[in-house]
């Protein structure tokens, strides 16, 4: 599960770092794999999130409907009279995603006018008067199930990337047990369950594997 | 006939002619133009770092508030207006084990319209990029992901009918 470590709105920005290693120790070009592509999954994700009218956030409030004079003044201005954080869309336009040593950090950044409208609907001030839409998760809280779920399999999969698996590695292999074994030495942070799923979604590894007549032995 | 493609090879491993049977390429091939248009109707490219798509100019935001078309709005910017061009979005099975996407076969407007945004190649039209047609462009990380959960579904599926005696 992703941790968020930290989360702030100063005047000129509003954002949260995650920590999406859960305490797993992954170092070197698997670390730089997994933030990479967690820091643009998250991306994406909040942005899907908010455009279907729901929070990202472990029981994140997001208020479903508008009011009705506010609806009505937005679908006036050319508006979609729903709850999608967008009018002229500078708000989430301003949305970035970047690492920060180990971690990833996500708000808006050095935008006062856009981290003051994100902070109305997050309300990480506690000032706001608006209802709360929360896109950005506050210290302690996760992402929910399916994106926690996804973040899990991308660090296993940096992790089964950046290992040296060798067919000559695997030539001396003969049966399940050992196979099992060798893996857990490979990959000693992932549990079973995670080594096998990270090696069948491995192109170059599972090519190997089943070189060798050693894929069977993943069911 | 111009196209607006791209290919990419499902060669996950040589079980490929088992693994990219025509059921796992329809649940590719449906559920990756699914999932772009999702992420287009957000306002979000399905190309990796390209992000949200550039806002429309204040001229086209006025023609739009004066109401071009039902039901478009502002934002988010959607590369929709009738909605055929998102309509043709499309894919195809090749005998290779490759999967085609992109808009082809279609209408010859419709390719230009889809190079225009795609490339950015008329001077009034910004590029939104939603197709990676590229040398070193992909798909976003969510479609990503999907194409690597159904693979893996396939394989384990492969694996478990082999070792049945």
């Amino acid at each position: 599960m992703s941790k968020t470590i930290q989360s702030k709105a100063t005047g000129r920005s509003i954002f949260s770092v995650v920590d999406i290693f859960e305490e797993k120790k992954v170092s070197g070009e698997a670390k730089r794999k997994a933030l990479n592509e967690a820091k643009d999954f998250l991306f994406e994700q909040t942005l899907e999130a908010v455009g279907s009218i729901s929070s990202p956030v472990s029981g994140g409030k997001y208020k479903k409907t508008l009011n009705k004079e506010y609806r009505a003044k937005k679908v006036s201005e050319g508006g979609r009279g729903v709850p999608n954080l967008e009018l002229e869309g500078d708000m989430l336009n301003a949305f970035q995603a970047k690492i920060q040593g180990s971690n990833i950090k996500l708000g808006i950044l050095g935008n006062s006018k856009e981290a003051k409208k994100a902070d109305g609907h997050n309300n990480f001030s506690g000032k706001s008067k608006i209802p709360t839409r929360q896109f950005l998760p506050q210290k302690g809280q996760s992402y929910k199930s399916p994106i926690e779920k996804e973040l899990a399999r991308i660090v296993d999969d940096a992790v089964a990337d950046s290992v040296d698996i060798t067919k000559s590695d695997l030539r001396d292999i003969f049966s399940k047990t050992a196979l099992l074994a060798f893996l857990g030495e490979k990959l000693p942070d992932l549990t079973p369950s995670e080594r096998k799923g990270s090696i069948l979604r491995n192109k170059k590894v599972s090519e190997f594997f089943e070189d060798l007549g050693l894929l069977k032995w993943l069911e | 006939m111009a196209r607006v493609k791209t290919t990419f090879k499902l060669d996950f491993t040589k079980m490929l002619n088992k693994l990219v049977d025509k059921r796992t390429a329809s649940t590719l091939g449906n559920g990756i133009v699914r999932k772009m248009k999702e992420h287009m109707n957000k306002g979000l490219s399905p190309v990796r770092k390209f992000g949200r798509f550039v806002k429309y100019k204040e001229s086209y935001r006025k023609q739009i508030k004066g109401g071009l078309s039902r039901g478009k709005t502002i934002s988010p910017v959607n590369l929709k207006l009738s909605g055929d061009m998102q309509d043709a979005l499309d894919w195809e099975r090749k005998s290779d084990g490759t999967v085609k996407v992109g808009i082809f076969n279609t209408r010859r407007d419709i390719v230009q319209r889809a190079e225009t945004h795609n490339d950015g190649t008329h001077p009034h039209v910004p590029q939104r990029k939603f197709i990676p047609d590229k040398e070193g462009e992909e798909f976003s990380v969510t479609i990503q992901r999907f194409i690597k959960t159904v693979y893996e579904s396939r394989l384990r599926d492969i694996i478990k009918r082999s070792n049945r005696p």
